[in-house]
């Protein structure tokens, strides 16, 4: 069992990236009014013109 | 004398909020202090020469909370609320992993390397979680400490966290002594299992004010327009419109400010204001009001109040000045909030001192569990989150409830007392009875009597609309009738005299409204007017008899106007204002043992003493100032469908909250004793508050939905 010696160090510093990079996503918006996406279907987008697809 | 609103996200309690009462009502120059807790609403009354705004800053700064002026400013916050339930989450779900090792561990005789190898890792992992996540605990406990100066500070002004964090703080060193000391227990489990869950309750009760506050009635409007300016038209930001600009509307858009049509016609969808879904035209120089939505046609209208300005906006601000009137039950939930942290620190201490005497292993996590398992938030939450819930319920149908007390009398209301006859009717008059009178036949009468209402926008006139009608010349409209001329002479329609003013009155035995016909002065016909009856007139008496709701009309109208109606329901006609207000009183003496209550709806001064008397008042929002500010319940429209969801909610309400507080009571007097003969493990007390606050939030949240 002397692989715990090296495992659970090993999980302690997988935890502090995971935290490391929640703060990010968190900081970067993310995690912002969660429900309005939803809500995207209903915007009056500009409409993307084909004409260039011939182009 | 200026009030003052506050958003203070971090008052989440009702002992947080009782200590800021408590600081602010002790300053003088601080008239009154009024709050809403599920909303984190603060609303200060202060002399602003004695204690300005800023002032008032500081010291809410000082108690240790975070006041903003604007709700906006809400996401940095929210922000921050996620970045510490997240870490206490990633964190727990790594520690209580080994901490089952370490439990297994205990039983299956570990190596002690190992066993040091998996408290170690905890300890490092959890460091996150106490000093960062936990911060608000530590905070707020602190801030409510060091503003203690006299001893009854002690009862009313300690912060809940204040148990929570000599919780945490017991927690955190014993295991820390443990390390250090190369042997013993740890609770590193209980630490970052009781801050990710007490987290949890507290976001999601934000959550619930965040919802309850976003049901923002200005959200509903658009955030672009377009402006006509000379040049061409200019799509702009809602929020830059200023009063004079001329705004385009196009079919299907809503109506972004109040204002007066100037160009094309308006078909408006005025079911947010009048809950009534049929459009009403507009025509140019009439009154469109924000919030509306338009249909057919493109029109172009002239802002008179920006949407901040606008009648929704002042909507807006009743309902949030509503909502954080001060009740009697709330009051005396909070105040037992207060009392209870003092009471439960006295008890952990007993406690702490029993084991320490008879069995000191058991010490520490007894005194932890007892700290940790009592929550008076259930208690504290009880009423005010149902009393929030049922007000943003009321709130979506067009009901504004002025304070919460208002709910406990609604729920006991029987007889509902309405003034006029507009809450049954949809205002439309019909030709319901036709008399001629003289050789016309009914076919000419009514064509004659059609072509002299064209003209008219009268309501008795909108009954001939439609009809085929002759074509008419020198049409005069009078104060008492129509004159016009035709092939067939002069011909009048309207009452007696004024058509007819020689001629003696027929006898009529009819006691209802007509309007008279007469060609060169010699009467034609009598046509005989009834109102209109609004297809859920009947099934809305049927509901409301079903609840066992009794139905009045007190009316100051003649009784010739008031007796379609009295097939339907009790009507009292040719009422004086004191006359109105002596039979609301004789309603109440009659019902037994003074037990129901009666509402009475109203729109005008002449209701005022009626209403004064009655135990709920309603009025419409046209009601002049003077009626609005006497009375404790609001309605957007005229109808009964909205009392009739004030009175299930207000009974709903109560019921919730003696769930509510039978639960929270039933709770706390079994899990206390059972925390303190140590039955309870810290994490299961951890668990068991948090469970109970959402679960009171959650039954309160079930006042929410659409069907009671």
């Amino acid at each position: 069992m002397e692989i715990l010696f090296v495992l659970v160090p090993a999980s302690v510093v997988l935890m502090g990236i995971a935290m490391w990079v929640f703060v990010r996503a968190v900081d970067s918006g993310q995690f912002d009014h969660l429900d309005r996406h939803a809500l995207d279907m209903f915007d009056n987008d500009e409409v993307h013109d084909n004409e260039h697809i011939g182009k | 004398m200026t009030t003052s609103m506050f958003h203070v996200t971090d008052m989440h309690c009702a002992s947080c909020e009782a200590r800021i009462s408590h600081a602010l009502k002790a300053v003088p120059g601080i008239h009154a202090v009024r709050t809403n807790p599920t909303r984190r609403e603060l609303f200060v009354e202060h002399d602003n020469n004695k204690v300005p705004v800023l002032d008032l800053f500081g010291r809410l700064e000082q108690l240790g909370f975070t006041p903003m002026l604007e709700a906006e400013n809400d996401m940095a916050s929210q922000r921050k609320d996620i970045k510490r339930l997240g870490i206490a989450a990633i964190g727990m779900m790594q520690v209580v992993m080994q901490a089952i090792a370490l439990y297994v561990g205990d039983v299956q005789n570990m190596a002690y390397e190992h066993v040091r190898l998996f408290q170690l890792a905890s300890f490092v992992i959890t460091l996150p979680v106490i000093f960062y996540s936990a911060q608000p605990f530590f905070f707020n406990a602190w801030s409510s400490i060091i503003q203690i100066r006299l001893p009854r500070d002690l009862l009313a002004g300690l912060s809940m966290d204040v148990p929570v964090s000599l919780a945490l703080i017991l927690a955190f060193s014993a295991s820390t002594f443990t390390i250090i000391r190369g042997f013993g227990d740890v609770y590193f489990d209980s630490v970052v299992m009781f801050t990710f869950l007490l987290l949890t309750a507290r976001l999601i009760s934000n959550g619930l004010s965040r919802k309850s506050a976003g049901v923002s009635i200005l959200s509903l409007l658009p955030e672009r327009c377009t402006v006509v300016r000379e040049a061409s038209d200019v799509e702009i930001d809602v929020s830059a419109l200023v009063v004079g600009d001329r705004v385009l509307v196009r079919p299907g858009e809503r109506i972004v400010a109040d204002g007066v049509v100037v160009e094309g016609t308006a078909h408006v969808d005025e079911s947010l204001l009048t809950g009534e879904a049929h459009t009403v035209v507009r025509l140019a120089g009439d009154v469109v009001t924000a919030g509306t939505s338009n249909s057919f046609q493109s029109f172009e209208f002239r802002v008179q109040a920006t949407p901040s300005e606008s009648r929704l906006a002042t909507i807006e601000r009743l309902t949030k000045t509503a909502m954080s009137r001060r009740n009697g039950l709330p009051d005396k939930a909070s105040r037992i909030a207060s009392y209870f942290v003092c009471t439960m620190l006295l008890v952990a201490t007993c406690t702490a001192g029993y084991w320490i005497f008879h069995d000191s292993a058991q010490a520490l996590s007894a005194t932890i569990s007892v700290l940790v398992v009592s929550c008076p938030c259930a208690l504290a939450l009880a009423t005010p989150a149902a009393i929030t819930a049922a007000l943003s319920r009321l709130q979506g149908f067009g009901v504004v409830v002025r304070d919460g007390d208002v709910l406990r009398l609604a729920s006991d209301v029987t007889t509902i007392a309405v003034d006029k006859t507009g809450t049954l009717t949809t205002g439309r008059i019909n030709v319901s009875q036709f008399e001629p009178l003289g050789k016309w036949s009914k076919a000419e009468c009514f064509k004659l009597g059609a072509g002299l209402e064209r003209s008219s926008n009268h309501p008795i006139a909108r009954a001939f609309h439609g009809i085929d009608a002759t074509t008419m010349q020198q049409v005069r409209i009078d104060p008492y009738g129509v004159t016009g001329e035709c092939e067939a002479g002069l011909v009048r329609i309207g009452t007696l005299e004024y058509c007819s003013p020689r001629a003696d009155a027929p006898a009529t035995t009819s006691v209802k409204r007509s309007v008279w016909l007469s060609v060169n002065e010699q009467l034609a016909a009598r046509f005989e007017l009834e109102e209109e009856l609004r297809s859920d007139a009947h099934s809305t008496l049927e509901a409301f008899n079903l609840e066992g709701l009794e139905l009045v009309l007190l009316s100051g109208d003649q009784a010739t106007n008031c007796s379609d109606f009295s097939d339907y329901l009790p009507v009292h006609s040719d009422l004086t204002p004191e006359a109105k207000r002596e039979l609301v009183a004789q309603f109440k003496a009659d019902s037994i043992a003074g037990k129901a209550n009666i509402l009475m709806l109203g729109d005008g001064i002449n209701d005022l003493p009626a209403l004064a008397e009655a135990d709920v008042s309603a009025v419409v929002l046209e009601a002049p100032d003077v009626v609005q500010s006497r009375s404790n319940v609001l309605l957007l429209s005229r109808q009964l469908r909205p009392i009739y969801e004030l009175i299930l909610t207000a009974r709903k309400a109560m019921l919730i909250i003696k769930q509510n507080m039978s639960w929270a009571v039933g709770y706390n007097i079994t899990m206390i004793p059972l925390a303190a003969s140590g039955y309870l493990a810290p994490w299961m007390a951890a668990l068991g508050m948090s469970l109970s606050s959402i679960l009171v939030v959650a039954n309160s949240a079930r006042l929410q939905s659409r069907e009671l």
